[in-house]
């Protein structure tokens, strides 16, 4: 192929992954920007159960709230982060939400409810587990400020009978955000500072002609923080479709095991969009195996080519291998579980 | 950020905007995305060009320090900060400078013909169009569920592609009536074909769209009696043809 050749083909599939993908970043970054506006930190921790593992449950469920794709969670994610959203609840939601939410369980009911109704279940299911238990362990974490990017003065407040007004909350620059937990034992902290509530004297719930200005100027702010991610990743995506063929991996799928990790593979390459990737799936599902087909439609939500860079700007770069490795490892483990074991 | 990067930003999100609309308006949308999500693009059109707007309005009214605060990591470096301007602008680069131009036979690695395996066949999907309304897909989709693939021996056919030469055809007087199938955008599209056999063939040009009119003849392709669509002797049967307004067919 000729270099001309080659890059009108990685043009169009560069600028398909991010015409599909742009209008569920912006609506991302405008919910992003209507939480900063209208939903203040208390209205958000209450609304949150006291119980480290529910309001981890609840994360887990807040797509039903928020229903977001992979590349519209991230903004709102690092949002409620910084009202003050605890830790291992922001990991449940970023990682359930682009499944757990009604547009992507109405587009896998629509898409495989004639074939094998048991996937629409189990494709939450086994989500909203995984959401959960990865919430939970990153909740054993001592230091919760430690994960984020943003270099965080997390205040310190433990599991008390009422959560510290927004005013306290900037007040306390904790020198020793150590306390915020002992290793292996959840204590629910809020993972980042709201500086916005710290750095100006605003009342946190805005009128709504000022509230909704604020909430778009955030929005483009927020389009291009995150946009830039999104594009970087579109790129990668559309670059290794025009190195390694589709072909080439679906010959290696030839048992129980491989077709779990072919697909996986497939799910972190193709980057599609979790309100779409079901009717992708459906094109696989008379080759590959049940389990890795559930495979790809919960680990490509949680993960993908571009989400991980848009994690980039969320959490530090450790965080962000931990982010891919066990939404990974769980996946895998449910799928190859599920081929081995469930007949359909 | 400064103030001309400010104004950078809001020149990016009016361009992006305005290249989302030109997609739309030009029917160009198609190339990239599925027709059931382009409503999506006139949301992201219509949030774009409101975005620029309620910048520049914030700018012009000096109001630029609203949400300063929010990002003092970002004023580190104007360099940096450009570069990250930089990103977020090449769709509408990639847009403006590379000819907007469907996925075709350069997109296509190695062979297709035989690749029935991975076509759908859901009993859901069951075809039940007339045979002379059948695309491409729809065929695949019927040999994949009959049991008997001589039934087809005779089946009249019409259907429209590109030209694709599929190496595993061998033939010069064969080539694949190639088309795209996607289910949401480019990222998942793949390529499917229907061998034709026409005495003309070779003088075909790759990737030029042609209708193609015959009969479907049971014929050993690459090893396997495969139905491979006759086409009628004469201009008639391979007929060159404008890109149809929707080179891809969806699922």
């Amino acid at each position: 192929m000729e270099v001309a050749d080659t890059l009108t083909v990685f043009s169009t599939r560069f600028l398909g992954i991010f015409i599909e993908a742009a209008p569920f970043l912006l609506l991302g970054t405008v919910t992003s920007g209507l939480i900063e506006a209208f939903i203040s930190h208390d209205d958000l921790m209450r609304i949150l159960p006291r119980h480290p593992v529910l309001a981890t449950v609840a994360g887990g469920l807040m797509g039903f709230a928020f229903p977001v794709c992979e590349c519209g969670v991230v903004p709102v994610t690092r949002r409620l982060y910084r009202k003050g959203l605890p830790l291992p609840v922001g990991i449940a939601f970023l990682l359930a939400a682009p499944v757990v939410n009604p547009i992507v369980i109405a587009s896998t009911y629509a898409a495989f409810h004639a074939r094998a109704i048991e996937i629409v279940y189990l494709r939450v299911a086994v989500a909203l587990v995984a959401a959960v238990l990865i919430g939970l362990l990153f909740g054993l974490q001592s230091r919760a400020d430690r994960l984020l990017r943003e270099p965080g003065h997390v205040p310190a407040w433990r599991r008390s009978p009422s959560p510290p007004a927004p005013a306290a909350l900037a007040v306390v620059h904790d020198p020793e955000p150590s306390l915020s937990g002992l290793p292996g034992r959840l204590v629910l902290a809020p993972a980042g500072a709201a500086p916005a509530l710290a750095a100006n004297a605003r009342p946190s719930r805005m009128a709504l002609i000022p509230g909704l200005r604020h909430a778009l100027s955030l929005a483009a702010e927020e389009f291009f923080e995150m946009g830039r991610y999104l594009i970087l990743g579109s790129l990668l995506a559309a670059g290794l479709r025009v190195v390694i063929t589709q072909g080439q991996l679906e010959a290696l799928a030839t048992n129980p095991v491989n077709s779990v990790f072919v697909m996986q593979a497939l799910a972190f390459l193709l980057s599609i969009c979790s309100t779409a990737d079901a009717f992708v799936a459906l094109d696989f599902a008379n080759t590959f195996t049940l389990g890795s087909i559930l495979g790809f439609l919960t680990f490509g939500p949680m993960v993908d080519i571009k989400s991980t860079l848009m994690f980039l700007g969320v959490f530090r770069r450790r965080v962000v291998l931990y982010l891919i490795l066990l939404p990974f490892l769980m996946t895998t483990l449910i799928a190859i579980w599920v081929n081995l074991n469930v007949r359909f | 950020m400064s103030n001309r990067q400010s104004w950078a930003q809001v020149i990016i999100l009016a361009g992006t905007g305005l290249y989302f609309a030109a997609n739309l308006l030009s029917g160009n949308i198609t190339n990239y995305i599925a027709a059931k999500f382009i409503w999506l693009s006139w949301i992201a059109a219509g949030l774009l060009l409101a975005l620029a707007a309620i910048r520049a309005i914030a700018l012009l009214r000096g109001r630029h320090d609203d949400h300063e605060h929010e990002h003092a990591h970002e004023h580190s470096g104007g360099a940096r900060a450009w570069i990250g301007l930089g990103i977020v602008a090449l769709p509408v680069a990639f847009g403006l400078l590379v000819p907007s131009a469907p996925l075709d036979s350069r997109a296509i690695e190695g062979a297709i013909a035989g690749d029935l395996g991975s076509i759908g066949a859901a009993p859901s999907q069951r075809v039940g169009t007339d045979p002379l309304d059948r695309n491409a897909l729809e065929w695949l989709r019927t040999f994949n569920l009959a049991s008997d693939l001589s039934a087809f021996d005779g089946q009249a056919a019409d259907v429209t592609g590109f030209v694709y030469r599929d190496p595993s055809l061998g033939d010069p007087a064969r080539f694949l009536v190639a088309r795209f199938v996607m289910s949401c955008c480019v990222a998942d599209a793949q390529a499917i074909g229907l061998p034709v056999e026409w005495p003309g063939a070779a003088g075909l040009r790759a990737d030029e769209w042609v209708r193609v009119r015959g009969a479907f003849a049971l014929r050993d392709v690459d090893g396997e009696p495969v139905p491979v669509l006759v086409a009628h002797a004469g201009e008639e049967g391979v007929q060159p043809i404008e890109r149809p307004a929707h080179p891809y067919l969806y699922p």
